[in-house]
């Protein structure tokens, strides 16, 4: 229930960056295998850096909020920086008690995210 | 009810200070304490390898093995125990069929099966028609389709139905809608067109809530397992009638499966072992026993009332709410399947965890079925021979928990879960296959 906080509820509800990006140079499907739910994320990279980052999808609202919270920590940032976020990062940011059962929905966009390395290379 | 949830140990411990609402019964349900001290009994006084020892314990083990062969072939009105298999569970057996059966398809041949499977009775053929099509062979499923209120829509079964078609494989009930599907009346049908179908019945679900009847089923192989009726996990069912089992090549090698090996070749063994290599699960067969006992001993007739009368109960209440969606049928088993408008079934589900109330979410292990309704996932909860009507209250105060923490009753209109979702729409575009794409730069 901690999970469900406001700041978490309020990125769910109205969630940053949300949308698909025209023009976007990389994009990510990312399926969580526990529901079957998916996020897509939308990049733009230019100069080894994430110009821009929208992502669209169905999903709970830890990975929406997730996304949507890890979306924005990301944008204008060096593909090095990115790179090196780990999972104890989103649960920094996340707040509250992840039980075990809800990692892979919290941890779905970082998923994506870690793609970018794979595939720009 | 009381007395029969005194047989629940599991109801014993407390969860939050309280009894846990075991309501995902669908999955796998919770075991009485005779199926639980047979295991212990088994593994303490009756432990040896079966069909191998001439010692004293190991042909007592053999006996309490096999009788639990014979107790199971009068459940399901079997004509012979020969014709019983123990696999490890449905998904062995139905994967058992595909395996064996498929070595008889040829190019041309059709496969039918239905939009309301579980996964377990649509990968194994996936699976099948892939390694013929290695082989030059191209063989294609068909899908009974669903209809708007969540049944098997038979109107085109005549077509769906050729002279092609090999296999015809039925859940007897849905695991997500609970819908009790008319599969003897479809396997007739189908084999008047096609006399030399196979008809197969997966009872994974129905199996504990409602009387199998092969002879009234009129199918040729029926799968379930034991886990889903207070048995133990690890075993599975099939039965096969006699002269098909017969002429069907083995599943897995090795041993116990063999009446002798030379170096260059194997005799296989009789019926059923021919198709049980290697030591079984010896200890939760025996323990299967009691789970059968104890079914019979209530009854079915006692077991659908109590679960229908919850089921009834649930929908009513559920009904009454306008945010939520129920899916499926008038004719269901006691599997009801819903979502909460714009709330994920999983942050359902956390939850109501956190109320003790238990209950499953996701896609059910049945994609397809949750693209034909038009939803990622939903919200499910079934009932067992223990549940009272104290655990349905709990469960709908813990939804009223639900739309509290999300705000619901401030109307708050969410768009990324109905976003694109029409209800059973019937399209299988299977998107979610993609793990990954690029778009050129």
């Amino acid at each position: 229930m901690d999970l469900y906080r406001e700041e978490i509820l309020e990125h769910w509800k109205n969630p940053l960056n949300f949308g698909e990006i025209s023009n976007a140079s990389l994009v990510i499907d990312q399926i969580n295998s526990l529901c079957g739910d998916e996020v897509t994320f939308y990049f733009k990279i230019a100069d080894k850096k994430i110009r821009d980052v929208s992502f669209t999808g169905n999903g709970c609202a830890i990975s929406i909020a997730t996304s949507s919270m890890l979306s924005e920590k990301i944008k204008g940032k060096s593909l090095k920086v990115v790179s090196k976020l780990t999972g104890q990062d989103v649960l920094k940011f996340l707040g509250g008690e992840v039980a075990p059962a809800r990692l892979k929905c919290a941890f779905l966009s970082l998923e994506a995210v870690r793609k970018i390395g794979t595939l720009t290379k | 009810m009381s007395n029969i949830r005194a047989d629940f140990p599991f109801l014993d411990r407390k969860y939050a200070g309280k009894q846990l609402a075991y309501l995902d019964n669908a999955s796998t349900t919770q075991k009485p304490g005779v199926v639980i001290s047979a295991v212990v009994d088994a593994y303490k006084n009756h432990y040896a390898n079966v069909h191998r020892g001439v010692y004293g314990l190991s042909q007592e083990a053999t006996e309490l093995y096999e009788s639990v062969r014979e107790k199971t072939t009068k459940f399901i009105g079997a004509k012979s125990s020969r014709e019983v298999i123990f696999t490890k569970n449905t998904t062995e057996s139905l994967n058992l069929l595909a395996y064996t059966l498929g070595q008889r398809l040829n190019g041309g041949d059709e496969i039918l099966i239905s939009d309301m499977e579980h996964h377990s009775n649509i990968v194994p053929w996936q699976m099948l028609v892939e390694r013929l099509a290695t082989n030059g062979k191209r063989v294609k499923i068909k899908y009974i389709p669903i209809n708007r209120q969540g049944e098997l829509d038979l109107s085109n079964l005549d077509k769906l139905v050729t002279r092609k078609t090999k296999i015809l494989s039925l859940t007897l009930m849905s695991n997500v809608l609970g819908t009790i599907n008319p599969v003897s009346k479809i396997i007739r049908v189908a084999k008047k067109k096609a006399p030399a179908l196979i008809a197969i019945v997966d009872a994974a679900q129905a199996s504990a809530h409602m009387k199998i009847d092969i002879a009234a089923l009129s199918c040729d192989f029926l799968a379930f397992s034991a886990h889903k009726m207070y048995g133990p996990s690890g075993v599975g069912l099939l039965w096969g009638k006699a002269k098909l089992l017969y002429d069907l090549p083995p599943f897995l090698g090795g041993g116990d499966m063999i009446l002798s090996v030379t170096r260059e070749k194997a005799t296989f063994n009789e019926l059923p072992w021919k198709f049980e290599a290697g030591t079984p699960n010896i200890a939760d067969v025996i323990a299967f026993g009691p789970a059968i006992e104890f079914v019979q001993k209530v009854g079915f007739a006692r077991i659908s009332k109590n679960e229908m009368d919850l089921t009834k109960y649930a929908v009513e209440r559920l009904a009454g709410d306008p945010l939520v969606e129920i899916y499926g049928p008038g004719n269901r088993g006691p599997v009801i399947s819903f979502n909460i408008d714009g709330v994920h079934p999983h942050d359902v589900a956390s939850i109501l965890s956190d109320f003790a109330v238990a209950i499953r979410s996701g896609h059910h292990c049945a994609q397809p079925l949750m693209d034909a309704i038009g939803i990622p996932a939903a919200c499910r909860v079934s009932f067992g021979v223990y549940n009272i009507k104290e655990d349905v209250d709990r469960f709908i105060a813990g939804l009223r928990k639900v739309k509290e923490v999300f705000k619901l009753n401030q109307k708050s209109k969410i768009r990324i879960l109905n976003r694109g979702s029409s209800r059973l729409r019937l399209d299988r575009n299977n998107h979610r296959t993609n793990e990954m794409s690029r778009k050129a730069q």
